[in-house]
């Protein structure tokens, strides 16, 4: 083939000027990489001139698409079209073999369609993506009156219809974005589809020519859409996101327009960035790109906008709509200022803008935008002390729909660095990880409308009606979504923790808008500890009581665990998939529900509870010191609960009974303690956790004659078991050391089993029950598996009699259950007994289990009537 | 070459990848994964409305070596995963066929 010498010279020049290119030596690839094409096809169409002449209709070579714009990237797609006089006969298949077949075999890719004009116009009628390539279209070479009478035609049948086709490439350009995400946020930006990329250019473009004529770029400025200085910010934002592109489809070797994470260090150097305060060249690269794909979007949304809608084009009807406020109007769904002398007068406009476009879903007007960016100076101290400014913006923040929200307006004019100046540090702030798709400045707006989305049964969420519950219990919202909005506010700063110095930044934030004090403390907190939650559901067992106790201790209120709860929840959906999973979703909620039981309903609840638990906890550590060298050791094994509920001196009896007992090899130490007044002992015990412990030592009083009026039993962590036995004196009381030797040798002997302590029990038993009326009395026995997040809370309501509590919880022991905590209270002869218990695995009893437990508790103690009233 | 797979409580991960790194295991694979085995899954009580879990989170690891290696990396994942409450999980251990590292194209052994 003749032509395959020209393909051969194109393939040699194109890896020259890729070279040069590479090597920084060449500004304007892309032109250059099309007039080499231009020159390909121009010297090849004179080689062929014979069998084109041979044709006996005339046809010209037209440029479509990005080569027709002769922005061509590196393997983006040749688009050819052969434009024909006529429909062609077979001969203009050589001439296209002639033509292309070369360029195949160096390995271009070519886009390309025979048509004649008519079949152009049908084409595009059917397509708008045929429609968009010819708006591109460039004679490149042929018949050159056959093309400006292709321009013509094509021309006329833009104007016939400008209204609809700029919908349709509208429309296309929202289905790309809803396809492609908003990349312009994503950490891994589509430099093509993307929001922000270069199709959101092209698309302005299309309008553009629609609409004027475009040809080009300054044409944007001369019919007043850019001004003369965004006009070159606006082209060295397409130079620069160009540029990108091409050194990604280099690095790729192919069409490949995803900026991948591989790729970004690569690129960052290639582009020559360095590293530069405090962030590392490729933060700093992406903060550029994303800055100029930012211009990029909002340009392309603004022309959209405007030219979109038809006022230029004849349309005389000019919509109008009352906006309520003096001083803004809204025109063809824009919002604006009347006049900018109003806002002047009163700067509070500045931000009703924002409030009122956000109210009524209308997007500013770029004069209104332009008008925000340059009156930035009037948001001073007295603007942001204003209590009508700040109650706008809390409202913006209230805003519930996620596309062109006000709080992106507000950031990307500048409003948002006016009214909290350390929001500037975070704008353009790309967090180099895993985890984080946006730049922390959209991110914290993300996070804001989150909030809103967790909320709406519309958003599909399987737990939004336990979102919105919580959600409606937070008083009051605004502090709350200050706090969501401003979590990230210490990632400005070099250094410290982020949570740790934006819970410092932000006192002076809100200070500025004078919120209360308390209402500061609050957001204070929630910031140092927003990533509290995740990271005590995800690292520690949640099903463990004092996790969640610990929880509770750190939270203290429930008002703030609300806050926090549905803080985690905005902030992690809003950092992305990644960090958003149902997974994390089930351990959070988890855990926050498990915490606000222990803060609302368990006996650490009330307001002053844990700040009492904190000092009497301190108050006993140091008691402790004097007696003990791991005072501390020996406290922090203590459940909460347990701290709690023992009056200290009880704590310290078995602390000291504690440090006895790990220094003996006996299985438990005990100790009485005596009430001169009355004719009661307190029997304290510490064992090693046993099963059956508690049940033996309540037959132990039993067989030895003591009735049990109360009984405390709880657990250390360290398989330590603390019970305390309020009992009646021994009947010799002059020799009671006696007795008690006796007892406790009893409950020794019984443990190793060298002692039948059930039969001792019936003894006495048949002894103590001669009383007939004793039994008339119901039993009740309820299981309650709701009341507490860790057990199972097993009611006994009967008559006393002696041995009772040995016998239900000699039931227990039976069952494997474990008795966590144990309260026992006799009042004359009626009987509550509540047992905390679990199974042996831990876990609450299951339903079955507990039906079982429960009947067999009845049956019990109805054995024991029927035994009675046999014998009466 | 065997492969294990074990389930274990989310917050045990750190525990269980430091002991098997003290063993020289450096890789792995983690993926967070629900289920239930005999610990069901759970429900919580917010205002009257319940919150069910059905399945439970849980963490699972994968681990690829040579056969002589497994009882020592079952027991110290058995040692590092353990509550001694229900829930704490399991672990598999099954034969693997053919192991390549992708890079190199070494197989079996010096793919490991």
């Amino acid at each position: 083939m003749r032509t395959e010498i020209l393909a051969k010279e194109l393939n040699e020049k194109k890896e020259k000027l890729s070279e040069q290119f590479l090597l920084r030596e060449d500004g304007n690839f892309q032109r250059k990489l099309s007039d080499l094409y231009d020159e390909y096809f121009m010297k090849s169409f004179e080689y062929i001139s014979d069998i084109s002449n041979s044709l006996n209709t005339p046809f010209a070579l037209v440029a479509l698409g990005g080569y027709g714009r002769q922005e061509q990237a590196p393997h983006s797609d040749i688009d050819i079209l052969f434009l024909f006089e006529n429909k062609p006969e077979d001969e203009a298949d050589s001439i296209i073999k002639e033509i292309l077949y070369p360029l195949w075999d160096y390995k271009f890719t070519i886009g390309h369609a025979t048509r004649t004009i008519s079949e152009c116009i049908k084409e595009a009628k059917s397509d708008v993506y045929n429609l968009t390539a010819m708006l591109d279209a460039r004679f490149v070479c042929g018949f050159s009156p056959l093309y400006l009478k292709f321009s013509e035609k094509f021309r006329n049948y833009l104007l016939a219809a400008p209204k609809k086709f700029t919908e349709e490439i509208i429309l296309a350009a929202e289905k790309r974005h809803a396809e492609y995400g908003i990349s312009e946020y994503l950490l891994e930006p589509d430099i093509k589809n993307g929001m922000g990329g270069l199709r959101d250019y092209h698309t302005i473009r299309w309008i553009g020519k629609i609409h004027f004529d475009l040809q080009e770029l300054k044409d944007f400025q001369y019919h007043g859409y850019l001004s003369e200085t965004e006009y070159p910010e606006f082209s060295d934002s397409l130079n620069f996101i160009s540029k990108v592109r091409n050194y990604l489809h280099f690095i790729t070797k192919r069409k490949c327009d995803k900026l991948h994470f591989d790729h970004q260090l690569q690129i960052a150097s290639e582009l020559g960035f360095k590293e530069k305060d405090g962030k590392t060249p490729v933060e700093n690269f992406l903060g550029e790109l994303h800055t100029r794909m930012n211009f990029l979007k909002e340009f392309a949304q603004m022309v959209q906008n405007e030219a979109g809608r038809p006022k230029k084009l004849g349309i005389k009807r000019v919509y109008k709509k009352i906006t309520g406020i003096e001083g803004l109007e809204i025109k063809n769904s824009l919002i604006g200022f009347k006049d900018s002398e109003k806002v002047i007068k009163d700067p509070s406009l500045l931000i009703k803008i924002f409030k009122e476009s956000g109210l009524k879903k209308v997007p500013l007007n770029s004069e209104s935008k332009r008008l925000v960016y340059d009156l930035g100076y009037l948001i001073d101290e007295k603007f942001r002390k204003n209590p009508e400014n700040t109650a706008s913006f809390e409202k913006i923040m209230t805003i519930p729909y996620m596309e062109n929200h006000p709080l992106d307006s507000m950031l990307n004019t500048g409003m948002l660095s006016g009214l909290i100046p350390e929001f500037a540090d975070i704008s353009d702030r790309i967090q180099y990880n895993d985890y984080h798709i946006y730049p922390v400045a959209r991110h914290s707006i993300r996070a804001v409308q989150y909030v809103q989305k967790l909320i709406s049964d519309k958003a599909g969420l399987k737990n939004s009606s336990l979102y919105s519950s919580v959600y409606s219990e937070i008083r009051p919202k605004r502090v709350f979504l200050w706090a969501v909005f401003l979590h990230d506010i210490g990632k400005g700063q070099e250094g410290e923790d982020h949570s740790i110095s934006g819970s410092k930044a932000v006192k002076d934030i809100l200070e500025r808008f004078d919120m209360k004090k308390e209402h500061i403390e609050t957001v204070s907190f929630l910031i140092e500890n927003h990533l509290y939650l995740i990271k005590t559901a995800t690292r520690r067992d949640i099903f463990e009581e004092e996790t969640i106790t610990a929880c509770a201790m750190k939270i203290k209120s429930a008002m703030r665990l609300k806050m926090l709860f549905l803080l985690t929840l905005a902030d992690s959906m809003a950092t992305g998939p990644k960090a958003w999973s149902e997974w994390n979703e089930s351990l959070v909620t988890t855990l926050f529900l498990k915490t606000l039981k222990v803060l609302e309903k368990g006996s650490l609840s009330g307001p002053n509870a844990i700040r009492h638990l904190e000092k009497k906890t301190g108050e006993i550590t140091k008691v402790l010191k004097q007696i003990s060298t791991n005072a501390e050791e020996i406290v922090s094994g203590m459940p909460p609960t347990y701290i709690f509920e023992l009056p200290e001196s009880d704590i310290l009896v078995h602390a000291k009974l504690y440090t006895r007992l790990i220094k003996s090899d006996m299985p438990f130490v005990m100790e009485v303690e005596k009430n001169k007044d009355s004719g009661l002992r307190r029997v304290f015990f510490c064992a090693k956790d046993r099963p059956g412990f508690f049940s033996s030592a309540a037959g132990a009083f039993t067989v030895n004659n003591m009735d049990i009026l109360d009984a405390r039993a709880f657990g250390w962590k360290n398989s330590i078991a603390l019970s305390i036995f309020t009992v009646t004196a021994p009947l010799d009381t002059v020799y009671e050391t006696r007795v008690w030797d006796k007892t406790s040798s009893d409950l020794e002997k019984s443990l190793d089993h060298k002692f039948d302590l059930k039969s001792a029990v019936s003894v006495r038993k048949d002894q103590a029950l001669n009383i007939n009326d004793v039994f008339n009395a119901r039993d009740y026995v309820k299981i309650d598996n709701d009341s507490s997040s860790f057990y199972s809370i097993v009611e006994v309501h009967t008559r006393d009699y002696p041995g009772l509590l040995f016998d239900l919880t000699n039931v227990l022991f039976r069952f494997g259950i474990d008795i966590k905590s144990a309260k026992i209270a006799t009042k004359v002869l009626q009987v509550v007994d509540v047992f905390y218990v679990s199974s042996i695995e831990g876990t609450k009893l299951s339903q079955e289990k507990g039906e079982i437990v429960r009947s067999e508790i009845l049956r019990e103690l109805l054995e024991i009537k029927e035994e009675k009233n046999e014998k009466n | 070459m065997k492969k294990i797979e074990a389930i274990i409580k989310p917050f045990k991960l750190d525990d269980v990848k430091e002991a098997l790194n003290e063993m020289g295991i450096h890789g792995m694979t983690v993926s967070e994964v629900k289920g239930y085995g005999r610990q069901k899954g759970h429900k919580e009580i917010y205002r009257g409305a319940e919150y069910v879990v059905d399945f439970v989170p849980k963490v699972k690891i994968e681990i690829a070596l040579n056969a002589d290696r497994v009882e020592e990396a079952v027991k110290i994942i058995r040692d590092a995963a353990k509550t001694d409450n229900i829930g704490d999980g399991k672990i598999f251990v099954s034969s693997l066929e053919k192991v390549v590292r992708v890079r190199t194209g070494e197989t079996n052994e010096d793919a490991l």
